[in-house]
């Protein structure tokens, strides 16, 4: 990981078990999003995708301390692509997200955002979301690599207490224009 | 005259029988044309939309509709034409034109092959050219072409993109000044015109015009491998009649294949031989940033073919020919005489042997005509009624379309005799089999483009779609697999594998690559300025929400934009945007694009906007109000 750190990672048990059972000995061919359908339809999740999600992060994600670097171009992303939807402490289009990192694992968040609509169709938590939201949520060209920054921005305001609306990133609705006497 | 009557002897046949069953077709056609739900199809076909001035996508074999692609018609569906964005490239110096008649598409080829990178077509009523970019199927470019009374015969590009050809098809006074139209024969002139394109961007400029004398100049062709450097265009009313054409211009026996030697003219110019002449023309292009750019031309490098020996012939071809077309070996050039009994196909190796040793039978307005017999190759006889247009199915065969008796003529190259045909519903015009013009057809299909189909479907008042037909070509006997509708009239078309575009169409825009001035990268950018009484509004839309969606402060007579920019990332999220009683259209928005609607509010009150392209389970709270005070 080109990320200034490191992050380890390692296959965890209950993986190379779903990878083994799922394809026949963990063979490099990766499972279709079909073959995955067709897995959840007959309710097969392994409980390690009910812990982590579901999708391209399939092994533990091991976290260092949060890196401010890394927390600054997260917030930046944030801002850009997730605060069209969330905000940090109150429902927007989608849920509240100041304490989504000690509510989920470090591995779902990645999940979800890398895979919002398997997440959303396949996972029980995922299908409950969407069915109070009312819908998906987007795919907005966010790389493995920024979801780890997100991470770290997202961990860097856990439990830091709630902020008001003008202070939540990427709020940023308009004043009405000045007047047409004005100028 | 036998045969004619032979013909109406059949079409009371058809009649008699009735309830008339399927007409063609035959017991596996189905399995043919099916393309089991979610497999695609094999080849894109692109048909022009004749009078509706657009392109419309099919795929083949399943004649299914993909795609409307807007060229010089303005679409609300899109906002084509209607966003700020577009407007430009709809702009000629008559001024804002939003319509035409489109007709024949051409894909961009290289070394005589499809290269899917482009398409381009004419615009017949304004003279105007415009190029589609087949990563995104959207116009990006429109050229109008100045001295022209008419873009019939076009574009026709040379082998490698070199130039896009485009005829005159009515000759008018050039330049244009006021003058008796009795004096026809004094003062019309034609035009050929070729337009480059940029090898690398598309981009096309006029790069010379040749003055050619007053007929009417129809359909054309470029030369390829030994014909490489050569255009040719058929051309009629070489009588050069001015009222009554339907009996003036059909007198003479024989009319014209106009013959350019485009690598000849290059040199010319180069040479400084070009005359500059006033012609004010625009050029609009969708520049970096995805904007709209028009730009005015005021000249361009003319060229008088009867001052320059060698640059242009006239070989004699009967009679009131309309179609123009090359084999794919490049050497014969085959001519459809719409009032000709008979194809006359012409050698282009015998044409170029005449040419040099002058065998010519006289001359018509300065320009030589070459004798008929030194450059025939030969003729297919009794082909048909009202031969038009052929193309080649790479096997050895010519296809040729009969307008009058309403067919398909397929013939041996070399023996020229007819091996097959096959009745079309009805009034085919032109014909097109997928590369059929190219070195290398792809062969499989032939697709009648037919004017007509009465009874051929439920009907649909005065006025009835009109339709293609797929007909496979790979047995001896051609067979109807299919017949579908078509939007405007699908006058010629042109089809390429889908492998070719397929994996290269664009998804979505990287917003952080928007160069739009307006646009807005995220959500917290979005901000409202006044500017005296000009508004600029930068909206954000994505699933599902506008950002602003309250907007105050807004007065009546002022001019509003709404610039708005659709902050998705992902495949087939459009937005709409609409306000009440704009007079414009909606926009629609692609993900990452940035589109403006310029909207001009009357009176006060608060006015709704929403999203009109169905986009989520909340969709329909996708929206908005502006307060207008007076
Ligand atoms: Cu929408």
């Amino acid at each position: 990981m080109n990320l200034g750190r490191t992050v380890s990672r390692m296959i965890s048990l209950a993986g190379l078990l779903a990878c083994g059972w799922l394809m026949g000995g963990c063979s490099s061919t990766p499972e279709t999003d079909a073959e995955r359908q067709a897995r959840w339809q007959q309710g097969n999740l392994t409980s390690w995708e009910i812990q982590h999600g579901i999708g391209p992060v399939v092994e533990d994600i091991q976290l260092a301390a949060v890196d401010n670097a890394l927390a600054e171009r997260g917030k930046a992303i944030f801002v850009q692509k997730c605060a069209t939807c969330h905000y940090l402490d109150m429902k927007k289009t989608g849920p509240p997200l100041r304490d989504v990192t000690k509510r989920r694992s470090a591995e779902y968040v990645m999940n979800q955002i890398l895979n919002p609509e398997q997440m959303g169709k396949m996972h029980p938590d995922g299908r409950q979301l969407v069915a109070q939201y009312a819908q998906f949520m987007t795919i907005q060209g966010i790389t493995r690599d920024n979801t780890l920054e997100l991470l770290d921005f997202l961990r860097s305001e856990a439990g830091n207490p709630p902020a008001p609306m003008e202070q939540q990133p990427g709020f940023g609705t308009p004043p009405p224009p000045p007047t047409a006497d004005a100028k | 005259m036998g045969f004619v009557v032979s013909i109406i002897g059949i079409a009371a046949l058809f009649s008699g029988c009735s309830p008339k069953k399927e007409v063609g077709g035959f017991g596996d056609a189905a399995e043919k044309v099916y393309v089991a739900p979610g497999s695609y199809d094999e080849f894109y076909a692109f048909m022009s939309g004749g009078f509706s001035g657009q392109v419309s996508v099919y795929g083949l074999p399943s004649g299914r509709l993909f795609r409307v692609i807007p060229v010089f018609s303005v679409d609300p569906e899109k906002g084509y034409g209607y966003s700020e964005e577009t407007k430009p490239l709809l702009m000629t110096s008559h001024g804002f034109v939003p319509w035409d008649d489109a007709h024949h598409p051409q894909l961009s080829v290289t070394d005589g092959q499809s290269d899917g990178r482009w398409l381009f077509i004419n615009g017949n009523n304004t003279p105007r050219i415009a190029r589609m970019d087949l990563t995104t199927f959207e116009t990006v470019e429109t050229i109008e072409i100045p001295n022209s009374g008419g873009n019939h015969g076009s574009p026709f590009l040379t082998p490698n993109n070199e130039y896009v050809v485009a005829s005159t098809r009515f000759s008018v006074p050039i330049p244009q000044q006021d003058v008796s139209i009795s004096s026809f024969k004094e003062n019309f002139k034609g035009t050929i015109s070729f337009i480059s394109v940029d090898s690398v961007s598309g981009r096309m400029k006029i790069a010379f015009q040749i003055l050619v004398p007053g007929i009417n100049y129809d359909l054309s062709r470029s030369g390829k491998g030994p014909s490489h450097g050569w255009s040719f265009f058929s051309s009629y009313n070489s009588e050069q009649a001015n009222t009554q054409l339907e009996v003036n211009a059909s007198k003479n026996d024989k009319d014209f294949v106009a013959a350019i030697n485009w690598k000849l003219a290059e040199e010319l110019i180069a040479q400084g031989k070009g005359q500059d002449w006033t012609a004010s023309h625009y050029h609009n292009y969708m520049d970096d940033a995805d904007v709209g750019q028009s730009e005015v031309l005021n000249s361009v490098k003319v060229l008088v073919a009867k001052d320059h020996p060698g640059l242009m012939y006239y070989l004699p071809t009967p009679k009131s020919p309309h179609g123009c077309d090359i084999d794919p070996s490049g050497e014969y050039i085959v001519a459809g005489g719409k009032l000709a009994a008979l194809i006359p196909v012409h050698s282009f190796s015998k044409f170029k042997k005449a040419a040099e040793a002058s065998d010519f039978e006289g001359e018509f307005d300065g320009i030589p005509i070459v004798k008929y017999e030194s450059v025939i190759a030969g003729e297919v006889k009794d082909p048909g009624l009202g031969p038009l247009h052929t193309e080649f199915d790479g096997q050895g065969f010519g296809y040729t379309s009969m307008f009058l008796s309403s067919e398909i003529v397929k013939w041996k190259i070399g023996t020229w005799e007819v091996v097959d045909r096959i009745p079309t519903y009805y009034s085919i015009g032109h014909l097109m089999i997928p590369g059929g013009d190219t070195k290398q057809p792809y062969g499989k299909y032939v697709v009648a483009l037919n004017k007509i189909t009465k009874d051929r479907y439920l009907p649909t008042g005065p006025e009835l779609t009109q339709s293609a037909q797929l007909i496979d070509i790979t047995g001896d006997k051609m067979k109807l697999l299919l017949d579908f509708p078509t939007i405007g009239e699908p006058h010629y078309a042109q089809a390429l594998p889908a492998t070719m575009i397929k994996d290269r169409s664009v998804r979505w825009y990287p917003i952080a690559e928007n160069k739009n001035p307006f646009a807005i990268k995220a959500e917290n950018e979005s901000r409202i300025e006044r500017d005296g009484k000009t508004v600029h509004v930068y909206m954000s839309t994505i699933r599902t929400h506008f950002v602003p969606d309250n907007i105050e402060g807004i007065k009546v007579g002022d001019k509003v934009y709404f610039h708005v920019t659709n902050l998705e990332q992902d495949w087939d999220v459009p937005h709409g945007f609409s306000v009440m009683g704009a007079t414009t259209s909606e926009l629609l928005v692609m993900p990452g694009q940035t589109r403006t609607l310029l909207w001009e509010p009357k009176m006060a009150g608060v006015i709704p906007f929403y999203c009109t392209d169905f986009c989520s389970a909340l969709h329909q709270e996708m929206q908005g109000w502006i307060r207008v005070s007076s």
